[in-house]
């Protein structure tokens, strides 16, 4: 049995993994560290777990030895949480960005490789049942050359959601970016892993333009070059209005020479309605708890993740890239210079 | 003027698919006279332009051929008086598109392009909507149209110099559209463009296109244009997306169809017009349309300057894919 902390309990999501990682077979859930905000909640699923609940790091060594922790901070303290975890032997699931630049990304590489644990980052989308068959049918050449691959990552104003405190999302020293990369990440991971190759040039026009009151970018578009010739678009950001029947809009749109496949919703799902409004409720997400599995069976078998954190480096890489063409309204080339 | 004597200069597909079953169909105009470069195309009574052009009674030349000849064929028409409404794209150069416009002003006739996606039921709706303020203030717009480029090797469309291929002949319509939903001229393109068919790579005729308009504000539009999808997809398929400050608004021709049709093989939507981009009774509303503006009963839904402004997009978009680089068109209409 692998002994679990979670660390951190500042994302939205964060009430998806406990379940995930407290229902694995060979894993339990052994504390949870609130060390910012939402701690009711962490206390709520501690105790609902069979969890320590704790509120410091230190404290963290003094019961059971624990093999593994999710990290659920804010970006900008992933690598002084690694820094205390990865010298104890603590293999880690943190959540994206694995940083807010290349700089701490690069350093949190090199304790994970020093101390000999695993590093993976979730990206959902590597789990989501339909772009995992798209990857199937891209490998086995179904489509034949792939020539372009549209993404667009739409989700809902991470702000006022009951009982949690998601301030820091629009805190960009803390959070690295805002809307565009906030969201557009996951899915500029599942094209840099769905054209199987590396991005060599970044376009993007990104701005602050539905919320005009938040201190962030909310919405943005790229265009994503790859040096196997596959083109990338993206559209991401903080999009979908409340009323949206789900939280997430997500498409991808392949075309090969053979071939063309799109996929218009993350997941299976049924459609609710009541009197107020119409809801989109999955009834299949395979993505947190299939992470979830796939960072347990790697640590279990000494191998690298299939997420490892030189591809969450090289999502956050993009994800820069795409800032500093925004910035500069020119193209960005890869790799960004140190 | 209560009846208008029409001229036809092309009888190939679109007026085959389109305008011709449209004149049928608006009233008040009758086609007296058809003129085509191939003489065997029975219902062409002309082989030269020139000829037709000094037949008696025509009020208005309606051209309807390959996109190349479009400014030589208008001027022509305008210059011997006759009103002219033209396919689009208006042009395939900006030079060309300011000529036809400078043309239509000297000889004090009225020219109109035919931009059909401002007189379709769905786009005509979703702008109404926008203006409506039913989405707050639109900032961001994706757009794709995609299909099965159906034309034969050797046809026009393939050759880049005639057609522009697909960044043309379908990009000019998402440039017109996007210009209409926000109301603004674009001021920055950005273009990737793609030979993705044996047929395209033969000829350098690029038959995927991606295209960022900037449009002020920050507000960008996004299309992804291609001939290059497969053909069981389908015959022709839209998606539109607008992200507003206060909602969105998105329709797929997949999704808004009522119906679904599956056969051995093959399973899609109903396509409605034989000219499958378009609803049948947009060419009626649209050559309908123009032939108010002529009479004066109605203020133009689709300016000769707007289209200008989508040739002017467009041509910025072939730059911008050949030099790798964002293009500005700061300064606004040359006209």
């Amino acid at each position: 049995m692998l002994s679990f902390a979670i660390v951190g309990y500042d994302h939205a999501h964060l009430p998806k993994y406990a379940p995930a990682i407290a229902g694995h077979p060979r894993a339990r859930l052994a504390a949870v560290v609130a060390t910012g905000a939402n701690r009711d909640l962490a206390r709520r699923d501690a105790r609902r777990f069979g969890a320590r609940y704790l509120e410091g790091l230190g404290e963290l060594w003094e019961g059971e030895r624990i093999g593994a922790a999710y990290i659920g901070t804010p970006p900008d303290q992933h690598l002084a949480v690694i820094r205390e975890l990865a010298p104890r032997g603590v293999h880690i699931l943190c959540d994206k960005p694995l940083a807010t630049t290349l700089e701490e990304a690069d350093a949190i590489l090199e304790v994970a490789r020093a101390h000999g644990v695993r590093l993976m980052v979730p990206f959902n989308p590597r789990y989501q049942v339909p772009v995992m068959r798209l990857k199937a049918l891209i490998d086995q050449g179904a489509l034949g050359t792939v020539r372009h691959i549209h993404a667009t990552k739409y989700g809902k104003l991470p702000r006022g959601i009951p009982g949690l405190d998601t301030g820091w999302f629009f805190d960009k020293a803390r959070a690295g970016f805002g809307g565009f990369g906030d969201i557009g990440i996951h899915a500029i991971d599942a094209l840099r892993w769905l054209a199987g190759a590396e991005a060599r040039r970044v376009y993007a026009r990104i701005g602050r333009l539905v919320h005009p009151d938040i201190e962030v970018d909310d919405l943005g578009t790229a265009v994503i070059e790859f040096d196997n010739g596959v083109v990338a678009s993206l559209e991401s950001g903080w999009a979908n209005p409340p009323g949206n029947p789900s939280w997430l809009s997500v498409s991808f749109e392949v075309l090969g020479t053979a071939g063309a496949v799109l996929i218009e919703k993350p997941y299976h799902d049924m459609e609710l309605a009541d009197e107020a409004r119409a809801e989109r409720l999955p009834w299949w997400r395979a993505d947190i708890p299939g992470l979830v599995d796939e960072f347990i069976t790697a640590v279990e078998a000494g191998r690298e993740p299939a997420i490892t954190g030189a591809d969450a480096r090289a999502a956050l890489e993009i994800t820069l890239a795409a800032y500093r063409s925004g910035e500069t309204g020119r193209p960005v080339s890869l790799p960004l210079a140190r | 003027m209560s009846e208008f004597n029409v001229a036809i200069v092309g009888t190939g597909g679109i007026y085959r698919l389109a305008h011709g079953p449209a004149w049928r169909r608006v009233p008040r105009a009758r086609v007296i006279a058809t003129c085509d470069i191939v003489a065997e195309r029975a219902e062409a009574a002309f082989t030269r332009v020139e000829d037709l052009l000094e037949r008696d009674g025509i009020d208005l030349v309606d051209i309807c051929t390959p996109s190349d000849p479009h400014a030589p064929l208008t001027t022509l028409a305008l210059a011997a008086g006759k009103h002219v409404i033209c396919e689009k794209p208006m042009a395939l150069t900006p030079t060309d598109g300011l000529r036809m416009i400078q043309a239509a002003r000297e000889a004090k006739r009225h020219l109109y392009i035919g931009h059909t996606r401002r007189f379709d039921t769905r786009w005509a709706q979703m702008k109404a909507e926008i203006a409506a303020g039913r989405i707050g203030e639109p900032v961001a717009v994706r757009r794709t149209e995609r299909c099965w480029g159906a034309f034969p090797r050797g046809d026009w469309h393939w050759e880049r110099a005639r057609s522009g291929g697909v960044m043309v002949d379908l990009g000019i319509h998402v440039a017109d559209l996007f210009a209409w939903f926000f109301d603004a001229e674009p001021t920055e393109v950005y273009a990737k463009a793609l030979a993705v068919r044996e047929e395209a790579r033969e000829t350098g005729c690029f038959d995927f296109g991606l295209i960022q308009l900037g449009f002020p504000g920050g507000r960008w539009g996004s299309m992804e244009v291609s001939w290059a999808h497969p053909k069981e997809y389908a015959p022709f398929y839209s998606t539109t997306e607008v992200i507003g400050t206060r909602g969105k608004l998105a329709l797929s021709d997949r999704h808004a169809s009522p119906m679904t049709v599956i056969t051995a093989g093959a399973i899609g939507v109903p396509q409605y017009s034989p000219l499958l981009s378009s609803f049948p009774e947009t060419f009626v509303d649209e050559l309908g349309h123009f032939l108010d503006c002529i009479a004066g009963t109605a203020s133009p839904r689709s300016t000769p300057a707007q289209a200008l402004t989508a040739v002017r997009a467009i041509a910025a978009a072939f730059e911008s894919a050949a030099s790798g680089q964002p293009v500005s068109l700061d300064g606004g209409a040359p006209c």
